[in-house]
């Protein structure tokens, strides 16, 4: 729980300390306005920005300007990532019938999402790993699913749910976010004579550990959704996380929530049942490519 | 204390820059179009028909904004966030916390402009646009991943991680390979296929065809 129930409350705090008003104010005009400041007085302290920092390092501004990242930025984390990823496990050719297959899946879910543009086309990879059950997503709209995974699900909506919860995770920009999250607290750290361990160690820690369970559920509740949406049966995600949960020997990094079908059952009350026929003819579609 | 209040500068700059990665946009605003090409739609979704596309680097008036959704709870700018705050603030100051504006925590996915339809996530303010070029983009991550990490992937290194929180399981990562990811990321520029990702969705019910 390192993001919800340690990160926030420090940065919220910190927050708090920076200014009794924020959260009445417009903020993000309030923070750019305080940006603008602080670089000006690392640009030419002498120049009089109205703040104080003293002796404070051009390090702690920039990171805090590195974090911004935008479209082009994210898109150059997903490939940083995915590099990494594909530096281990070799990838099906983007013209196989099952990449073309999974991308259109995830192309559906991602046009019910409101993260519906990216920098570049979104980026889907069917890794060559049958060993593992796994399926994953980088900022950017990269998405990975194992060849495992496919033969572990039994039809096109269970992937559809496994591509929705990843898809929610970039939407809801959790990695980025994790990455925020350790910079702040690592900032405040140092501030108070700690270790400086900013970068990408908080993001592949959560990688490691997984996010927290807040955001698993987060993630699952929103992949439910984003599946509905896109026409999918939502209750075929009840299915997938059952079985997830009862495969033995499985390492599955703690920090879901503890009863995540909860989540799927929210969804499946609000939404219009999908017909048995179509549920049908995507499971025939799916068991003919992914054999 | 200076150390202090530097800190909490900073973090507070880091976490609430970019809720969700989209950034709030009013009618009125210019936006600058921010991904390398992204296509105008005749409605507020992506299975509307395509009007036509936009080029990295054009302005754009917004017209209206659609599509409104509310922050995630986990979201620094959620209400949920914002109103504990708020309500932990009145209180140390002795007063009725005050309502949060709804335009603090909500975004809009789609703008309307005068040509059609973009998505919001491929639009940004002039400010971060001065930063969408692939030297700076590049450099800000290359930052993120610097060097006093505990543990990080330099280029070299290889490691064993779960990639953003996998469904199960865990994923390897190794030496980077961008020579790889590079290969796919230029195949998928070319197989795009608008007209069989529509027979897609329609055989399977799905998207319009729902």
């Amino acid at each position: 729980m390192r993001f919800a129930s340690h990160t926030l409350p420090v940065a919220a705090g910190l927050v708090l300390i920076c200014s009794a008003s924020f959260f009445n104010a417009q903020a993000q005009s309030f923070l750019g306005d305080m940006l603008k400041s602080i670089e000006k007085e690392v640009e030419n302290p002498s120049a009089g920005s109205g703040l104080n920092f003293g002796g404070a390092s051009n390090e702690l501004f920039e990171a805090a300007e590195n974090s911004r990242l935008g479209p082009m930025g994210r898109y150059f984390l997903g490939r940083k990532l995915s590099a990494h990823i594909l530096g281990n496990t070799p990838a099906l050719p983007v013209s196989h019938p099952i990449s073309r297959y999974v991308r259109r899946v995830v192309l559906t879910i991602l046009g019910s999402s409101n993260y519906a543009g990216s920098y570049s086309d979104p980026v889907v990879i069917v890794l060559k790993d049958s060993k593992n059950i796994n399926a994953f997503a980088a900022p950017g709209n990269f998405v990975f699913v194992t060849t495992g995974m496919l033969h572990f699900l039994k039809n096109e909506d269970e992937l559809a749910f496994v591509i929705a919860h990843e898809i929610a995770h970039i939407e809801l920009d959790h990695g980025l976010n994790a990455i925020k999250s350790k910079q702040g607290a690592d900032l405040f750290k140092n501030a108070v004579g700690n270790e400086l361990a900013v970068g990408l160690d908080g993001l592949f820690n959560f990688m490691e550990d997984g996010f927290s369970a807040e955001l698993e559920g987060e993630a699952d509740l929103r992949g439910a959704e984003l599946a509905a949406k896109s026409g999918y049966d939502p209750s075929a995600g009840k299915f997938v996380i059952k079985r997830l949960e009862n495969k033995q020997g499985r390492k599955h990094a703690t920090g879901y929530p503890e009863d995540r079908q909860a989540n799927i059952d929210l969804v499946i009350r609000s939404t219009k049942p999908v017909s048995v026929s179509a549920i049908k003819s995507r499971e025939i579609r799916y068991r003919g490519v992914v054999k | 204390m200076k150390g202090l209040l530097t800190a909490g500068l900073v973090a507070a700059m880091i976490v609430p820059t970019a809720a969700m990665g989209i950034e709030r946009f009013e009618p009125g605003d210019d936006a600058y179009a921010a991904c390398k090409i992204v296509v105008l739609y005749e409605g507020a979704t992506t299975f509307s028909k395509p009007i036509k596309p936009i080029k990295f680097g054009k302005i754009l008036k917004v017209r209206a904004v659609e599509a409104i959704f509310e922050l995630p709870s986990t979201d620094f700018f959620s209400k949920k966030v914002m109103e504990q705050e708020e309500e932990e603030l009145a209180m140390e100051q002795d007063r009725e916390p005050e309502q949060i504006s709804p335009e603090l925590y909500t975004r809009a996915a789609w703008l309307k402009f005068d040509g059609g339809y973009g998505p919001a996530s491929c639009f940004v303010s002039e400010d971060l646009f001065k930063s969408q070029n692939p030297k700076e983009a590049q450099k800000r991550v290359e930052a993120l991943a610097a060097t006093k990490a505990k543990r990080n992937f330099s280029e070299g290194e290889s490691g064993d991680m779960t990639a953003m929180r996998g469904a199960a399981g865990k994923a390897k990562g190794g030496k980077a390979n961008y020579a790889a990811i590079d290969k796919i990321i230029s195949a998928v520029a070319t197989a795009s296929d608008l007209s069989g990702d529509k027979t897609f969705r329609r055989t399977g019910k799905l998207g319009e065809f729902k």
